[in-house]
């Protein structure tokens, strides 16, 4: 009986822990691109989110640290805000020590003035990667005028301050796939598609309804 | 690309860095941080 019940109990888990991982491809003009998800990847994995506008992934720090990393887009600047009050800010890519259990409020500026917020609550030994692609100039933003000389016409080679910041990207990663991340992620190429279900280790401002995954 | 331990991962970093290389040309010069014969070949193979 004991046993009947445990196998029953697994398999829900299963279940679950597969319901919370969807898979949503869409077919484009430019190929099957994978578009709007969010949820676990596997049971007990990492818990990845893909939107338009960011690509966001928490899982377990090797060494248990609470950490908030952004890694692109590269010369943007980080502001991280605890209680309406500035806590943290430098150019990305960065790393944030954060206290765990504790809700922060990112805001990455453009170089262009346009921002991106989101409020993220952090996890005990959890890492939270954070890749943004664009964001919105909300009513009555700055507004930054910059003067720079015309680059040369066709591609350049990138400048060394970036390679270095790309290399210490690199470095501060744990483990080879992870590493190659950095150099693979690129932002997706279609607008977002809401997808159902899902558990979270992080918790933001979005509508949506997050349950808790099963453990 | 010697922040890449793995032989393997050194070859993927260089496919996914290899639309992005402006001196093709020079790509040869990449064989040198691969040990093994088919490495090389893999990597100068991106470059013909």
């Amino acid at each position: 009986m004991i046993r009947t019940v445990l196998v029953a109990s697994m398999l829900l888990c299963a279940a679950r822990a597969q319901a919370q991982a969807p898979q949503v491809w869409m077919d484009t003009p430019e190929g099957r691109v994978k578009v709007g998800v969010w949820g676990y990847e596997g049971h007990g994995g990492r818990y990845v989110e893909e939107e338009a506008d960011h690509r966001l992934v928490v899982q377990r720090d090797p060494y248990g640290r609470t950490r908030i990393k952004v890694l692109a887009p590269e010369g943007a600047v980080l502001h991280v805000f605890h209680d309406s009050r500035e806590i943290y800010a430098d150019e990305v890519p960065t790393v944030f020590d954060a206290a765990p259990d504790q809700r922060f409020r990112l805001q990455v500026v453009f170089g262009d003035g346009s921002m991106w917020t989101r409020h993220v609550q952090t996890r005990p030994g959890a890492v939270a990667k954070l890749w943004v692609t664009r964001g919105e100039r909300g009513p009555g933003g700055p507004v930054v005028v910059t003067t720079t000389q015309a680059p040369p016409p066709g591609p350049t080679p990138m400048p060394s301050d970036r390679f270095e910041r790309l290399s210490q990207a690199i470095r501060a990663e744990n483990f080879p796939q992870q590493q190659l991340d950095v150099l693979a992620w690129r932002p997706p190429t279609t607008s977002s598609a809401a997808t159902s279900s899902g558990g979270s280790w992080i918790s933001t401002h979005s509508p949506r309804t997050r349950s808790k995954p099963c453990a | 690309m010697d922040l890449y331990a793995f032989p393997k991962d050194k070859v993927e970093a260089v496919r996914l860095t290899r639309p992005h290389i402006l001196d093709p040309e020079n790509g040869y010069t990449l064989s040198s941080h691969f040990d093994f014969p088919n490495d090389k070949q893999t990597v100068q193979k991106m470059f013909q």
